[in-house]
């Protein structure tokens, strides 16, 4: 196939929400896709990532709000009349079909001719470096492979948006990180708008143009990758993406893009990013990279003590647990620089930098 | 078995394995070797030996009269009684009158010397012995082919008639008629039940499908024939409405026909196709339905491709059972269709057995029956594609 015959289009959720019952997946959501872009769709199991994935592929018709893909309507169309195509978690292949029919069976099911079909599944198959596989049985390919044919499959019928449910969770480790730079390859190639529904923020951060992170039914936040890290606009997207020291209190004042939070721990400052006043229940947000020996830090404003529990060596950087004063729980990550977190002992004095530290509204956080 | 051994011990496991020899070797293996055996064996009924010894037998009996009324005049004239109607004269009278031979009766030659009767007499029982030695001889003859005939040999199958050879092929036919009709009614239900999300309602679909087999099976079949009697509910509705006029007399003869044998015969074997179609279809992923679907395939491509492809174990075991039961049965024909005319195969071998009481015969066609069905079986596994490993699961 050609690529240029692929061309990514925009989605777009409009006020889509879904309820079963009582229960409502997905609260009213709006939602830009752009066109040829990876985006991925982050959230703990049950926040109804999977429901919005099966409303845009087709398979669920929305309870309220309008779907559009490149500007046209498509709520009330099924899957088989969508320019979508959905890899599924468990990819499902058909097992009984060789690899190339499996490719080409969006294309058989468009009526197009077997030598026709042929070629193009081979030439798909060459895209995902599957040359030569095409007459093997899916049962006989590894994981990957597997992966990569599913992939293909999706790709045949042209869609204008792939869609991935979780397609990595079956794989090891090692494969799992070889994949997401193929897939991330493969849609660079393509141009085709990729939507990526997973669980696991490393994929999230390391495949995709943007993030939605989504809880209960609802998007918490949609930014580039780096801002999700970065500049985390919840407590829960804080908590969920990456790992976080906590420390709960009530706003003393807060002027100028800075505010002031008493804690059990002692007084902090941080970048107010809510715009909280004096009285607000606020939580203050440190990444463990962040947390340092206060004797390496010349700021002053955050400090406070804690008492060194656990040292766990990760390599190339140490975890170190420590508690501070009402039993609150800590860890710091320590660059493995030579010897000198193996002297961390006993009661240490820690501190960070004020900027970076991030002042929000109290609010869910994510459980571990 | 080692470890049937390990599991049960020694002395459970030997019963266990001894009653299971004891069943394939008397239930299975002893019957099955006993008709086998029957239908090689050619047994000849009546005929021309059986006649011949009838014949030859009667001769004797003519002879052996003849002879006692020659031994009477003897005595009679022996004891100077001139004249008198001798006690077995008429029996003599009585058999070769029977025997059709020409012999002057002693009573209307009274007025012959005794001496001459007796003459005439011996002179008949030389000729009756005459003609006795050539009977004998083709008796002996024809006993000989017989027992030629007799013995091992394809005779029961290569007698068998135009008609019953019809109506075994016409058998065979409707069996995979029945086969057919079947498997068209039960795909959907057996893929509905299979794929219903709602495992509660799939459990009730087959709670429904179960409970007209806890009902005996002759009664199911009668439930039918009061279903399609001329007096029955079928032509009652169709009067009630208005369609026919049973007063005018013109019910609609629903029984005694095929179309009746095929819709009782669907209804008593249905769960044998749903069943093994459920089970495979159950285990067909979901995804694969929503990806052929995504994909962009019709409804009826998605079955031919995707869901009919791996629904074909479950087909080859459903039809394999549904044809056995159809090819065999003898209670639906038998209630449903008296009065059908050609009946089914299995009505003939019945009555070879039962009524005609030639077992041999009967062995014979059962034996073709079953080389049939077992050709169907293994056509079966050639067209679905499917092992007997594949079936057995």
């Amino acid at each position: 196939m050609d690529m240029q015959d692929l061309r990514g289009k925009d989605v777009e959720l409009d006020g889509v929400s879904m309820r079963f019952g009582d229960f409502t997946a997905v609260e009213p959501t709006d939602l830009t896709i752009r066109a040829g872009e990876f985006f991925s769709i982050l959230g703990p199991s049950g926040c109804g990532k999977t429901t919005i994935l099966r409303m845009v592929s087709g398979f669920l018709k929305p309870s309220t709000g309008r779907i559009r893909i490149g500007g046209e309507d498509m709520t009330q169309l099924g899957p088989n009349r969508r320019p979508t195509a959905l890899i599924f978690q468990n990819l499902a292949l058909f097992p009984l079909m060789t690899v190339w029919e499996n490719v080409a069976f969006g294309l058989e099911a468009r009526g197009m001719p077997r030598a026709e079909r042929r070629r193009r599944a081979d030439a798909l198959l060459e895209l995902v470096a599957l040359t030569g596989q095409g007459d093997k049985k899916p049962t006989e390919l590894s994981g990957g492979q597997r992966q990569r044919v599913a992939v293909a499959r999706g790709l045949a019928v042209e869609p204008a948006v792939l869609l991935l449910d979780e397609p990595l969770s079956a794989l090891d480790l090692k494969l799992r990180q070889h994949m997401r730079a193929e897939l991330k390859s493969i849609q660079r190639k393509t141009g085709v708008t990729f939507i990526y529904i997973t669980h696991d923020q490393g994929e999230a951060l390391t495949m995709s143009d943007r993030v939605a992170v989504m809880n209960r039914g609802r998007v918490e936040q949609v930014a580039a990758t780096e801002d999700i890290y970065d500049s985390p606009s919840t407590a829960f997207v804080a908590t969920f993406v990456g790992e976080q020291n906590v420390f709960r209190g009530k706003v003393m004042h807060g002027a100028n893009g800075v505010a002031r939070v008493a804690t059990d721990v002692g007084e902090f400052t941080g970048a107010n990013r809510d715009g909280l006043s004096a009285g607000d229940d606020a939580m203050i947000f440190v990444r463990p990279e962040r947390l340092d020996l206060a004797s390496r830090s010349n700021e002053t404003a955050n400090r406070m003590r804690a008492h060194v529990e656990r040292r766990d060596l990760e390599g190339p950087f140490v975890n170190v647990f420590l508690r501070a004063a009402g039993n609150l729980p800590l860890v710091m990550h320590m660059t493995n620089s030579g010897d000198a977190w193996r002297s961390l002992e006993g009661e240490l004095e820690l501190g960070f930098r004020s900027t970076d530290a991030l002042v929000l509204r109290a609010g869910d956080l994510a459980r571990e | 078995m080692s470890s049937l051994y390990r599991s049960y011990g020694a002395v459970l496991a030997s019963l266990l394995l001894g009653i299971v020899a004891l069943w394939l070797v008397a239930l299975i293996a002893l019957p099955q070797l006993n008709m086998i055996e029957r239908a090689f064996i050619y047994e000849p009924r009546g005929g021309a030996a059986i006649q011949s010894q009838v014949d030859v037998d009667r001769l004797y009996q003519q002879i052996y009269t003849l002879e006692y009324d020659i031994q009477v005049l003897r005595q009679q004239a022996g004891a100077g009684a001139s004249v008198g109607v001798a006690p077995g004269a008429k029996i003599g009278e009585d058999n070769t009158a029977g025997s059709g031979l020409a012999v002057p009766s002693p009573s209307a030659a009274g007025t012959e010397s005794v001496e001459d009767q007796i003459a005439t007499l011996e002179a008949q029982v030389a000729g009756l012995q005459a003609d006795l030695a050539a009977m004998e001889e083709e008796e002996t003859r024809l006993m000989a082919e017989q027992e030629a005939a007799s013995g091992y040999s394809m005779r029961n199958f290569t007698t068998m008639s135009g008609l019953h050879l019809r109506i075994f092929g016409m058998t065979l036919l409707y069996s995979f008629c029945v086969t057919l009709i079947c498997f068209v009614v039960c795909y959907p239900i057996a893929y509905t039940v299979a794929q219903t999300p709602n495992r509660e309602r799939a459990a009730m679909l087959m709670l429904g499908l179960l409970i007209p087999y806890a009902i005996n099976e002759l009664l199911r079949i009668f439930a039918w024939t009061m279903i399609l009697a001329n007096e029955g509910m079928l032509n009652t509705t169709l009067d009630a409405l208005g369609l026919i006029d049973m007063a005018q007399g013109e019910p609609i003869r629903w029984l005694a026909s095929n179309g009746a044998v095929f819709c009782v015969m669907v209804y008593a074997y249905i769960l044998f196709m749903v069943f093994p179609m459920y089970n495979t279809i159950e285990t067909l992923d979901r995804n694969q339905i929503e990806a052929s679907k995504d994909l962009g395939a019709s409804l009826l491509r998605t079955h031919l491709r995707v869901v009919l492809p791996y629904a074909k174990p479950g087909i080859a075991v459903g039809s394999i059972m549904t044809f056995m039961l159809a090819a065999g049965s003898i209670a639906v024909p038998g209630l449903v269709g008296p009065g059908l005319h050609p009946d089914w195969f299995s009505q003939v071998i019945y009555r070879n057995f039962f009524e005609a009481g030639n077992w041999n015969i009967g062995s014979a066609y059962s034996l073709a029956l079953l080389a049939a069905c077992t050709g169907f079986i293994l056509v079966n596994m050639v067209v679905f594609r499917v092992g007997i490993r594949d079936i057995a699961k």
